[in-house]
C-alpha cells in the first residue's frame, strides 16, 4: 500500500464460490488489487453441482480449463428427462421417447456453442471445484482470506465502503474502492439494504444428499446416457428428482416440490425424501440398493430477485443478485457469467477512476436479458410442463432449447422456442376445450416477475 | 384418387391406429368412427401427443397448438375433418 492511499483493495469480494472467486481471477489478471473473503474453509460442501457449456468460454478467460479438464471430474454430455408416463416398453411397437411426454435426451454436441470447443461440461463436487476456482484466483495475484465472514459493508462514504468482518473475536474495518457481492444464497447486500424481494411464484423447496452404488445404467432409458444429468418427473404436480453423477460410483439426488408439500410431511425430511421417490417403483427400486452417504440436507426460500444490482461502489454477481429454479444447472453458469461481465464493467471503471453505479450499466442490462430468458424458460417449464419434451421432440425447436440448455443467453436474442412457448401457453389458457388446459401448472408467473433490477 | 376414397382411406388408417394404441388391438364392441373418444377416456395426455406425432408421420400435417381443442378431436370423424383441412392448407401453420 502506498502512502496516503485510504484503501487496502481496489475491490472487495463478499465470498469465495465461483462468482467471486472467477471474478477475482479477471480482476486480479487485469492487474487490480482484489481480496475475497470467504466465510468457510475450503473444502466444503454445497448445491448446485452440474454445470452447463456455458461456463466453458469463463474458464478460458481465466484460465482454469484446464485444472478443471483434468479435475477428475465426470464428463456431461447431455440431459436426460424421465417420466412415469411412459408404458411399459412390452406393450410399444414403436419408440415412445420419441414421441411421449415427459421423456426426452439432449446432447450438448447437436449445437455449435460460441467459445465452447468441447461437447460436453461436467458435474462436479463442489467442495473440490470450488477450491479449485478459488486457489486459481490466489495463483493470479488475489488475496484470499477464508474463514473470514463479511457481516456488513458500511457505505457511509459510497466512494470508500467498507467491509466490516470478524477474525476470531476482533472486528475488522476493510476500506476499498468497491465491494462485490457474492454470497451467493446468503444476498449479504440485497438484505442489508433491503432491496431482496422474494419471487411471488416459485417457492420451491429441496432434499438432497449422495448416494453410493446407485445402478445408474437401470435409470436411463438408453444406457450410453447413464451419466447424462437426470431429470426424473414424479407423478406429482411440480415435483421432480436430479440424478447427477459425482464420481464413478458416487450420485447426487435431491427431490424438489412445493413447499406446501413438503410440509405436509410435518418437515420430516427423511419421509419426504423416501415418500416422494416411492412415486416411481423403478427409482425407489434403484435407491434401496444404493447406500445413502451423507446426510439429507434442505434447501429453501432460494427464489428471489433484487430490485437492484448495481450502485454506486457495488455490484452483485451470481446467486447474491438472483435465483430462480435449479431446474436447468443454471446457478454456476450464472455465477461465472455474471462475473465475467461484472468483470469488464469494473476493469473499465478502475481504468477511469470511477466506480459509480453508470459504471455497471452494460452489466446489469446484459444480465437482465440473460436472467429473463432464463426465467421464462423455467416458468414456461412449470407452467406447462408437457410443452417442454414436446418441443425438445420437434425438429423446428429442438436447436432453440439445446441453447437455453446449454445457458447460451447473455449474448443472444430470446430464442424462437422460447416466444413459441409463451404463444402456446397463452393459446392453451385462452381456451379451456384445449386438450392440454388441464396440465396447466398452478405456478403461474408474470412478466412483473421477471428480473426486477 | 377420388374424395370419397381418399376420405375412407384416411378413416382407415385414423381407425387402425386408434384399434392398435387405443384399444390394445382389442375388439370394443361399438367402436367407430364416431365414438366420442374423449368422453370414453380414450385419449389423455400422451396419446394426444402420440396422436399428433402419427399424424404429422402418416399425413406430413402439423397440428397448430391452437387446433388441439376437444371439438377437432371428438371422434375420428373429427379428427379427419381436421387432417383433410390441414392437408389442403386451409389451416395456417403456426407453432
Amino acid at each position: 500500500m502506498s502512502d496516503g492511499q485510504d484503501y487496502d483493495y481496489d475491490v472487495g469480494i463478499i465470498g469465495g464460490g465461483p462468482a467471486g472467486s472467477t471474478l477475482a481471477s479477471y480482476l486480479a489478471k487485469a492487474g487490480l488489487s482484489v481480496a475475497v473473503f470467504e466465510g468457510e474453509v475450503f473444502p466444503r460442501e454445497h448445491v448446485g453441482e452440474s454445470l452447463v457449456p456455458a461456463v466453458i468460454p469463463v474458464m478460458h478467460e481465466i484460465g482454469v480449463i484446464s485444472k478443471i479438464e483434468n479435475g477428475g471430474f465426470p464428463r456431461k454430455y447431455g440431459a436426460a428427462w424421465t417420466s412415469a408416463d411412459t408404458r411399459p416398453t412390452s406393450t410399444l411397437d414403436f419408440d415412445a421417447g420419441s414421441h411421449g411426454l415427459g421423456v426426452a435426451e439432449i446432447a450438448y454436441e447437436e449445437r455449435e456453442q460460441e467459445g465452447v470447443d468441447r461437447v460436453y461440461a461436467w458435474h462436479v463436487d463442489r467442495g473440490r471445484f470450488d477450491q479449485v476456482l478459488l486457489k486459481h484466483a490466489e495463483e493470479l495475484g488475489a488475496k484470499v482470506y477464508q474463514g473470514v465472514r463479511v457481516n456488513r459493508v458500511d457505505f457511509a462514504d459510497p466512494a470508500r465502503p467498507v467491509l466490516q468482518a470478524r477474525i476470531g473475536n476482533r472486528q475488522v474495518r476493510v476500506p476499498v474502492r468497491m465491494v462485490a457481492d457474492a454470497s451467493g444464497r446468503q444476498t449479504l447486500l440485497g438484505s442489508q439494504l433491503k432491496v431482496k424481494v422474494p419471487d411471488p411464484v416459485f417457492n420451491q423447496y429441496a432434499v438432497h444428499t449422495w448416494f453410493e452404488g446407485l445402478d445408474r445404467p437401470a435409470l436411463a432409458r438408453r444406457p450410453q446416457d447413464a451419466d447424462y444429468i437426470h431429470v426424473h418427473f414424479l407423478p406429482q404436480e411440480d415435483t421432480w428428482v436430479w440424478q447427477i453423477p459425482i464420481t464413478e460410483t458416487i450420485t447426487s439426488i435431491g427431490v424438489v416440490t412445493q413447499k406446501a408439500r413438503f410440509r405436509e410431511h410435518k418437515d420430516n425430511i427423511e419421509a419426504f425424501f423416501w415418500d416422494s421417490v416411492g412415486s416411481r417403483p423403478e427409482l425407489l427400486d434403484a435407491l434401496k440398493n444404493a447406500e445413502r452417504l451423507r446426510p439429507f440436507k434442505t434447501e429453501g426460500d432460494y427464489s428471489y430477485g433484487m430490485r437492484k444490482i448495481a450502485d454506486d461502489g457495488m455490484v452483485l454477481i451470481g446467486d447474491a443478485a438472483r435465483f430462480v429454479d435449479p431446474i436447468f444447472s443454471s446457478g454456476v453458469s450464472v455465477a461465472m457469467n455474471s462475473a465475467r461481465l461484472a468483470a469488464k464493467d469494473i476493469i473499465a471503471a478502475h481504468a477511469a477512476g470511477d466506480f459509480r453505479k453508470e459504471r455497471f450499466e452494460n452489466y446489469v442490462g446484459t444480465l437482465r436479458r440473460g436472467v429473463n430468458i432464463w426465467y421464462d424458460f423455467i416458468s414456461m417449464y412449470y407452467r406447462l410442463n408437457v410443452l417442454f419434451t414436446a418441443f425438445i421432440d420437434d425438429p423446428r425447436y429442438r436447436k432453440d432449447v439445446i441453447q437455453m440448455l446449454q445457458g447460451d443467453v447473455y449474448d443472444a436474442d430470446e430464442p424462437a422456442a422460447l416466444t413459441a412457448m409463451k404463444e402456446y401457453v397463452a393459446a392453451v389458457e385462452a381456451d379451456p376445450t384445449h386438450l392440454w388446459h388441464r396440465h396447466l401448472g398452478n405456478l403461474k408467473a408474470s412478466s412483473s416477475a421477471l428480473a426486477l433490477f | 384418387m377420388s374424395p370419397t376414397a381418399d376420405r375412407e382411406l384416411l378413416l382407415g388408417k385414423l381407425a387402425d391406429y386408434a384399434k392398435r394404441e387405443l384399444l390394445d388391438d382389442k375388439d370394443v364392441e361399438g367402436f367407430g368412427t364416431t365414438t366420442p373418444l374423449l368422453e370414453w377416456g380414450l385419449i389423455n395426455s400422451i396419446e394426444t401427443a402420440r396422436l399428433i406425432a402419427f399424424i404429422r408421420e402418416e399425413f406430413g400435417v402439423r397440428v397448430p397448438p391452437a387446433e388441439m381443442v376437444s371439438r377437432n378431436f371428438q371422434d375420428l370423424e373429427r379428427i379427419a375433418d381436421l387432417v383433410s383441412a390441414l392437408r389442403d392448407g386451409t389451416e395456417q401453420e403456426t407453432p
